[in-house]
């Protein structure tokens, strides 16, 4: 035991001196590193062990991701994008085929003089937050004023009808939605074209003014009318579902939420002209009147 | 009872386990959670504060005094701990191979008997002072001051980290029974 004692005594300073000289050896590296040239050098070794580490080790000749993309599902990532490419490249055609239509389609309207609808305008925005409280159902977009936005812009995503904006900042926009109680937008249904206000309540839209003798049909689709000039027409608001006795609305832009929203500027409808005088009886109102009241 | 049975068993067997078994054991358990911390945003989407798996180690087997393993296994986790945060090569082992040494003089010179008081509050001391150490070296190779916000929160999770993994960590009691047999 004394002897073991010794030993371990006599190698404490062979570890001590071990310990001092890795120490040493590690701020030498360090030091070393500070010059531009040699921290080259190891660069190669630092972005390969960081490819190794990040992606996973990759089978160069078919380029099948490897087992570390699986694990973080990279992988489907991977599959996923190259399906969207696909998609991109036959939707292309479609677009190509779109323009030449719009552009007869423009031929046609101007051949005819008839008013076509407003190009598409707007602006998109990532979903900051989304308040969904006691005093307001809102979202927040990271865009404003300073990228076009117009108070009461309407706000659409993948789905159909989000919300309208209510506040306006230089570069945030505070949308209601159509879940909110106060939200009321005119709709129509698609099939019946029964007209009626749309509101939220409880994740679900509630269906107040309908004439007393349509009725909704189940599972059509409900489309803003346009009334009131402040949404335009057709954009998708839900579905008509049953609850309660009551036709109600799924929205559709619950089944679809990406995070972005496209604000779209109101198109309000211009009133139509005060009554102008005519410039015949303008003359005539200047001439002046003989007696017994006649003109002369 | 039974419960109670396993853990013994547990016990027993990492009692028969050697320091270099137990080494290699807490060695590959602190690589994998080094690599969870690598893997951590691709699965969760989160960028959670990660221990500094090699100031635990370096605290855990300091307890049981000085040895050359224990060394080279402080380097290889130092040099991983440079390749996850883009930092030069050695950095992290000198924080970590000082942190061992100081941790280690203490035990053999004050803390032999393992008091309890002591054991809980020195590998909060050290871990404190690694992170610092951390922390200059950091500042001093980024030729400005570091942040000492992510550090922070890095220096709770490896507090956290050490209390969990202590007993893995734990070579065995060389210093006490040299101390009792000498």
């Amino acid at each position: 035991m004394a002897r073991t004692s010794r030993s371990a005594q006599g190698k404490r300073p062979l570890r001590g001196l071990a310990l001092a000289t890795l120490i040493t050896l590690a701020i030498a590296a360090v030091v070393v590193q500070g010059a531009p040239g040699v921290a080259n050098v190891f660069m190669p070794v630092r972005t390969s062990a960081g490819d190794l580490l990040v992606t996973g080790p990759t089978r160069e000749a078919s380029q099948e991701p490897g087992w570390l993309a699986h694990l973080t599902g990279q992988a489907v990532r991977e599959r996923r994008i190259r399906e969207l490419e696909a998609r991109v490249e036959e939707l292309s055609r479609y677009e190509m085929a779109a323009r030449s239509m719009a552009l007869r389609l423009e031929a046609y309207e101007e051949l005819l003089s008839a008013v076509g609808e407003p190009p598409a305008k707007g602006a998109t925005g990532r979903v900051v937050t989304e308040v969904s409280g006691p005093f307001s159902e809102t979202l927040l977009a990271n865009v404003g004023r300073a990228q076009g936005v117009e108070l009461n812009s309407i706000a659409v995503n993948a789905g159909g009808v989000v919300g309208r904006v209510t506040h306006l900042g230089e570069r945030s926009s505070r949308i209601l939605l159509l879940t909110d109680y106060n939200s009321r937008v005119p709709v129509l249904g698609e099939n019946s074209g029964v007209r009626a206000i749309v509101y939220g309540e409880g994740g679900v839209g509630r269906l107040s003014d309908k004439p007393e003798d349509d009725a909704f049909l189940p599972g059509e689709r409900i489309l803003t009318s346009g009334d009131g000039g402040v949404f335009p027409r057709g954009l998708l608001v839900g579905r008509v579902v049953a609850g309660g006795g009551e036709p109600r609305v799924a929205f559709s832009m619950s089944q679809t939420r990406g995070g972005f929203v496209r604000l779209i500027p109101p198109t309000p409808i211009a009133p139509p002209e005060a009554d102008l005088p005519l410039p015949e009886a303008e003359a005539m109102a200047d001439v002046p009147v003989a007696d017994g009241g006649g003109v002369q | 009872m039974r419960r109670r049975h396993a853990e013994s068993e547990v016990e027993r067997l990492w009692r028969r386990t050697g320091p270099l078994r137990r080494l290699l054991i807490g060695f590959a358990v602190l690589m994998l959670i080094w690599f969870a911390g690598l893997l951590q945003t691709g699965l969760t989407g989160l960028a959670l504060p990660w221990p500094y798996v090699l100031l635990a180690a370096s605290v855990g087997w300091g307890r049981s005094g000085l040895s050359l393993r224990p060394m080279f296994a402080i380097v290889l986790l130092g040099l991983a701990q440079d390749l996850s945060h883009a930092a030069p090569f050695g950095s992290f082992a000198i924080a970590g191979l000082a942190i061992y040494g100081f941790h280690a003089s203490f035990t053999r010179s004050v803390d032999l008997e393992r008091d309890p008081v002591l054991s809980a509050v020195m590998p909060f001391v050290s871990l404190t002072l690694g992170v610092v150490l951390v922390w200059i070296l950091a500042s001093n190779v980024a030729g400005h001051t570091a942040e000492f916000g992510p550090l922070a929160a890095s220096w709770l999770a490896t507090l956290v980290l050490y209390a969990i993994a202590r007993p893995v960590l734990d070579l065995g009691s060389r210093t006490s029974s040299a101390a009792r047999g000498g």
